[in-house]
């Protein structure tokens, strides 16, 4: 939920970096930011969390 | 004597206000809400007004009536916070200094930021819910859509909720054959809380509600009754069921205590605004990621009031908020379940039954009773 707003609220070509631990997201995130067609740049995994960075696409 | 200012009159506010008047010593500080309109309204009840079973003026009663005696009510617009001053400044060029000051002033609606929102109906505002029920009366059959129009929003279980008794309302107008119920989730599933999900699932599965995942309206055309997602998607429609993108108080926005959506950025478990050391946030107008809910602004009122308390007397803040929230849903054909969760405990998948379901209808009936006093 906070991605999707964080993109909503971005500015088409932003960088948006998210913090989640949670499985679930682990799953939808990806799922979420192909169906959207943004761009996952990289997902980094941290020792508490994974951060997962996104490029606003259109 | 310090002051204490709340800014708004909705749960968090008077939760916070009348538990700090039961907490503090007397003398030790003046509290005083400044609300708009001086109305406390029961949002939870709006979802029966769309069904009929509801008198909308029995959702609102006067502020007053709901505060202690020794709490101050001002009824005026909160125009801008001046934290260097300690001040709020209200319409009409009034000016209060505070000590402490609670950001209390919930979610605002902002139905024209999705295009073509007026081809739909809310349950969001008294108004919005008494225009559905309306349409819902006059419906005679076609495709109701469910659908979010930005996150996040109040009360995040209520589209789903709103689908069941959907459900059960045409069943019982005897035209459920009718009617097609799809409802567009702006998730990766159907239920926002993901221990929840497979239950939420199988209950549609049973109610033959239509889900899609991942759909949040980019927006709406009234003429070809279409709504179309941000992921690119889109569906028909003969009625339009749209929960309206939120964003925080002007008061906030203005003040530049906000985030990009408004909300402000606040310590999870202190409740403090980051940054700030006498300014605490309750309920919706903070960026904490759980439920915006009566039951979280509730506990979280709580504990704002328990702090101030304290630290009035000089002594630390006793209290952290642990994302307690506590919520009632109610899956038609009198059955509901419970959920209790915090931080670290997601919800357990409680039983659909007849024992949550009337626990939901006792806290309809109970809550001008119990919590706007802080009673529990």
């Amino acid at each position: 939920m906070e991605l999707i707003r964080a993109v909503k609220e971005g500015e088409v070509g932003e960088v948006i970096a998210v913090w989640s631990k949670d499985a679930g997201s682990q799953r939808d995130i990806p799922l979420w930011i192909e169906k959207a067609g943004h761009e996952l740049l990289a997902v980094n995994e941290k020792e508490e969390y994974n951060e997962f960075v996104i490029k606003k696409l259109r | 004597m310090k002051n204490v200012v709340v800014l708004g009159g909705g749960v968090g506010g008077s939760v916070v206000a009348n538990h700090l008047a039961k907490k503090a010593k007397r003398g030790d500080c003046k509290i005083t809400v400044v609300d708009e309109d001086g109305k406390h309204v029961y949002q939870p009840g709006f979802l029966y007004v769309t069904l009929g079973k509801q008198n909308p003026a029995k959702l609102v009663r006067d502020e007053r009536t709901l505060l202690k005696r020794s709490v101050d009510l001002v009824t005026s617009r909160a125009e801008r916070i001046d934290p260097g001053e300690r001040t709020v400044h209200l319409a009409g060029g009034k000016k209060l200094d505070y000590d402490y000051l609670v950001i209390a002033t919930g979610s605002t609606l902002h139905p024209e930021q999705v295009p073509g929102f007026e081809g739909a109906h809310h349950f969001y505002s008294l108004e919005g819910s008494i225009d559905l029920r309306n349409a819902l009366m006059k419906f005679n059959g076609g495709d109701v859509v469910i659908a979010v129009g930005g996150v996040p929003y109040k009360c995040p279980p209520a589209p789903a909720e709103s689908a069941c008794l959907l459900d059960y309302y045409f069943t019982k107008r005897r035209m459920r054959e009718k009617v097609n119920l799809k409802f567009l989730s702006p998730l990766g599933r159907v239920f926002p809380l993901e221990s929840l999900d497979p239950l939420v699932t199988e209950v549609f599965k049973q109610k033959n509600v239509e889900a899609t995942i991942f759909f949040n309206i980019e927006s709406i055309d009234p003429k070809s009754k279409k709504v179309e997602s941000l992921e690119g998607e889109t569906v028909n429609y003969d009625l339009l069921i749209a929960i309206p993108p939120h964003s925080g108080a002007d008061v906030v926005i203005d003040s530049g205590l906000g985030d990009r959506g408004g909300w402000i950025p606040t310590d999870r478990h202190s409740l403090l605004a980051k940054g700030h050391g006498d300014i605490y946030a309750v309920g919706d107008a903070t960026d904490i990621p759980i439920s915006k809910a009566g039951a979280t602004a509730h506990y979280e009122g709580l504990v704002v009031g328990d702090n101030i308390a304290a630290r009035l007397n000089g002594q630390s803040p006793p209290d952290n908020y642990d994302g307690k929230v506590t919520c009632f849903c109610d899956a038609g054909f009198h059955r509901g379940i419970m959920m209790t969760f915090d931080y670290e405990n997601p919800p357990v998948p409680p039983p659909l039954n007849r024992r949550h379901y009337l626990g939901k209808m006792m806290i309809n009936r109970l809550y001008w009773m119990l919590i706007p006093k802080a009673r529990v």
